[in-house]
């Protein structure tokens, strides 16, 4: 028996040991990590947008940044991914603010496209293609008749998919040159749809809505992959109409599947439901997940706003 | 104890004749400065861990000797696998997953049981060296085998060193890609394996 | 990327003994003989899904919330090496049948780098359980897939004509190559990858 105490204590020694030993390497190394990680993205960036007076100001990590001159907005830099042929092939494009392309990227890291061929797109040639381009001319030559890329020989598939990544996802982002879409207002234009009525009261910024006789409430739901937004209008304990927040808005859920919530006939089964029976609704086969995000994100929002209430 | 690091490099040859420690040594070397890479990573694993084992071996209990050892070797691995994120980045991202992988090297854990378990500190150092330098050896030689014929250049280092031109410029543009693709890890440690077989036979 | 393209990628595409390079240990090492290959594969199947989902667990709701990450590898090595000796046990007392077919397999799973493996890649792939499952059976099924395959030709290479350097282990790697090169193949099937 006290053998038994004596090698277990030896054993949880050792463990205790190993864990502080590790988390002072951690802790040391930790800012390293990191600077060399905002190092590299700031280089990114700087080669995408060449200026050195402008500052970059994310909007969202790794995907979306704004660019500065001083006070005012002189373009962005977006990050969009297009499967190539063997990898995910992702672009950093610089745009200015009239909308053309002022350079891209691709860097080589988490790229595995084959060698020699496809990965001919990180090549300098390749990219400055690109520069000067508006939106209906990002297309491989023959592709489109305004197309002006010279794709790789023997590699469509990955010079396909880095002029469809760099094309879609300067039609998804461009709304930012103009201010546009500010993350976390979406909801706007539907909020005054599901309370029916133009002036609704804000109890609380950006979250609670009175209108008339009933409540409206932004709720978030953690998802599959990302956030699900769901507008929930309300009276007494019944939920009267849901809106949830479709891609357009910014969800970003599994195309296909999980976006599939955001269609007006799974909206439309919350209707006239009573608020503990949320759990009964039914699910869509496939977005099991963001079905989930979306009752979670009622509920919660609801609790909310019976403790603010009382 | 020269005879300890000597058999270590190639009497117990850890890829050649003991066929262990094979996953990294396919799946880096790309080029031959992975291979390097890879195989210090190694050596301070193997040489820590064999040194701190052989220290504490007359404390370790025989029953929990196992989990001691993993602990022992998997701190060790954390602690290069972080270094190397912080101080060699572009290398970490090359090696990747492999980094922590080394932890379950059945080299590693079994030069722990096998040897510095019962060995003197000294010998159990030397034994680690040994033992790791033969690795990186290999290491480095099917990352020269595969880089060579792959890319057409020799130790180059991303973002540093282009590297040397080895068949010329022609070569370079047309190189035989394969070799750095999955088979030609293959390829390159039966060219390896057979060739030292070959060696020994005839000595 | 919808669960079946993940399967057909974890299986085929990203071979994880062919095309990733794990696992490759016990490839070489018990693929002389079908049968045994068969039951090496079995045991990968079972101890990967089983790692896997507790890692995730792990991961997601201690390691994470408490930003003990730097620990993770210690964590799992730890875990997997007694979950395979917990289910040694398990096996050799309720259900002998399976400890005969198996067992002899399970101790060498512990430091099979496919497991840990994979359970780094499905962290580092960000994969939700549902998602880490299937990663893991599907990876799982590729490794037996892979295995058997070369045991098959193992068992016919034995008797071929082949120069005494390359016997053993070379002419293994030279198969394993042509292997690799027709799994190749499958690159850029469906547009996949990871």
């Amino acid at each position: 028996m006290k053998n038994k105490v004596r090698e277990v204590s030896v054993l949880f020694i050792v463990a205790i040991v190993s864990a502080f030993l590790l988390s002072f390497v951690y802790k040391n190394t930790k800012p390293v990590i990191e600077e060399y990680a905002s190092k590299t993205l700031n280089e990114n960036l700087l080669k995408a947008f060449p200026d050195s007076q402008v500052h970059f100001e994310t909007v969202k990590n790794d995907t979306i940044w704004k660019v500065y001159k001083g006070e005012a907005l002189v373009g962005i830099v977006f990050r969009n991914g297009r499967q190539g042929y063997s990898s995910l092939i992702r672009p950093i494009v610089g745009v200015d603010s009239t909308g053309r392309v002022i350079k891209i990227l691709i860097p080589k890291e988490g790229l595995a496209e084959t060698p020699g061929l496809g990965m001919k797109v990180t090549e300098v040639w390749f990219q400055e293609q690109f520069s000067g381009l508006a939106l209906g001319e990002i297309w491989l030559r023959g592709g489109n008749e305004n197309g002006k890329i010279d794709g790789i020989t023997a590699a469509t598939i990955s010079s396909r998919a880095a002029t469809a990544a760099v094309r879609e996802g300067l039609e998804k982002f461009k709304c930012y040159l103009q201010g546009g879409v500010i993350e976390g207002e979406w909801y706007v234009d539907d909020l005054i749809q599901l309370s029916g009525v133009e002036d609704v009261e804000e109890l609380i910024e950006d979250r609670l809505w009175k209108a008339k006789d009933r409540f409206v409430y932004l709720s978030y739901g953690e998802g599959f992959i990302s956030q699900v937004g769901v507008l929930v209008s309300i009276w007494k304990d019944t939920v009267l109409a849901i809106h949830i927040q479709c891609p357009e808005e910014g969800m970003e859920e599994t195309p296909g599947y999980g976006t599939m919530v955001a269609s007006i006939e799974f909206e439309s089964r919350f209707d006239n439901v009573y608020i503990g029976d949320i759990d009964k609704v039914d699910a869509l086969s496939g977005a099991t997940m963001t079905c989930e995000a979306v009752k979670k994100a009622i509920k919660s929002g609801y609790e909310e706003l019976m403790v603010g209430s009382e | 104890m020269k005879q300890t690091f000597l058999d270590g490099i190639i009497k117990n040859n850890m890829v050649l004749v003991l066929a262990i420690g094979l996953c990294p040594a396919l799946a880096v070397t790309t080029s031959a400065y992975n291979g390097i890479g890879m195989g210090m990573a190694v050596i301070f694993v193997l040489v820590f861990s064999n040194l701190l084992i052989s220290l504490l071996r007359n404390i370790i209990p025989k029953n929990l000797r196992i989990p001691i050892f993993i602990i022992i070797i998997s701190t060790f691995v954390t602690i290069v696998d972080y270094t190397m994120q912080a101080y060699v980045p572009p290398l970490s991202r090359q090696l990747g997953v492999f980094v922590p992988l080394i932890v379950v090297n059945c080299g590693i854990l079994g030069r722990a049981e096998g040897y510095s378990y019962k060995h003197p500190p000294h010998y159990s150092v030397m034994d680690g060296l040994g033992i790791g330098l033969g690795f990186t050896i290999v290491l480095f030689l099917m990352g020269t085998i595969r880089e060579i014929l792959g890319q057409g250049v020799w130790l180059s280092i991303p973002g540093v060193f282009p590297g040397f031109q080895v068949f010329g410029e022609a070569f370079t543009n047309s190189s035989v890609i394969l070799m750095i693709l999955p088979p030609g890890g293959f390829l390159a440690i039966a060219l390896l394996m057979g060739l030292f077989n070959h060696i020994r036979r005839h000595k | 990327m919808s669960l079946f393209l993940l399967f057909i990628s974890a299986f085929l595409v990203n071979n994880i003994v062919l095309m990733r390079f794990l696992g490759l240990c016990p490839f070489f090492g018990v693929s002389s003989k079908i049968e045994t290959a068969i039951g090496m594969g079995m045991s990968v199947i079972f101890v990967m899904t089983l790692s896997t989902i507790i890692t995730w667990f792990l991961y997601r709701y201690i390691l994470i919330p408490f930003d003990l990450i730097y620990l993770r590898t210690v964590v799992f090595i730890l875990v997997i090496a007694s979950l395979v000796q917990f289910l040694e046990l398990f096996f050799k007392k309720q259900i002998p049948g399976l400890y005969s077919a198996l067992g002899i397999f399970l101790p060498l799973i512990t430091t099979n780098c496919a497991i840990l493996g994979v359970a780094f890649l499905n962290i580092d792939s960000d994969f939700g359980l549902i998602s880490s499952i299937v990663f893991a059976i599907s990876s799982a099924l590729g490794f037996l897939l892979a295995l058997v395959l070369i045991a098959g030709i193992r068992e016919r290479l034995e008797n071929a004509p082949i120069p005494d350097a390359l016997k053993g282990l070379p002419i293994s790697f030279i198969t394993a190559a042509l292997m690799a090169l027709a799994f190749l193949g499958f690159s850029g099937f469906m547009g996949l990858s990871l």
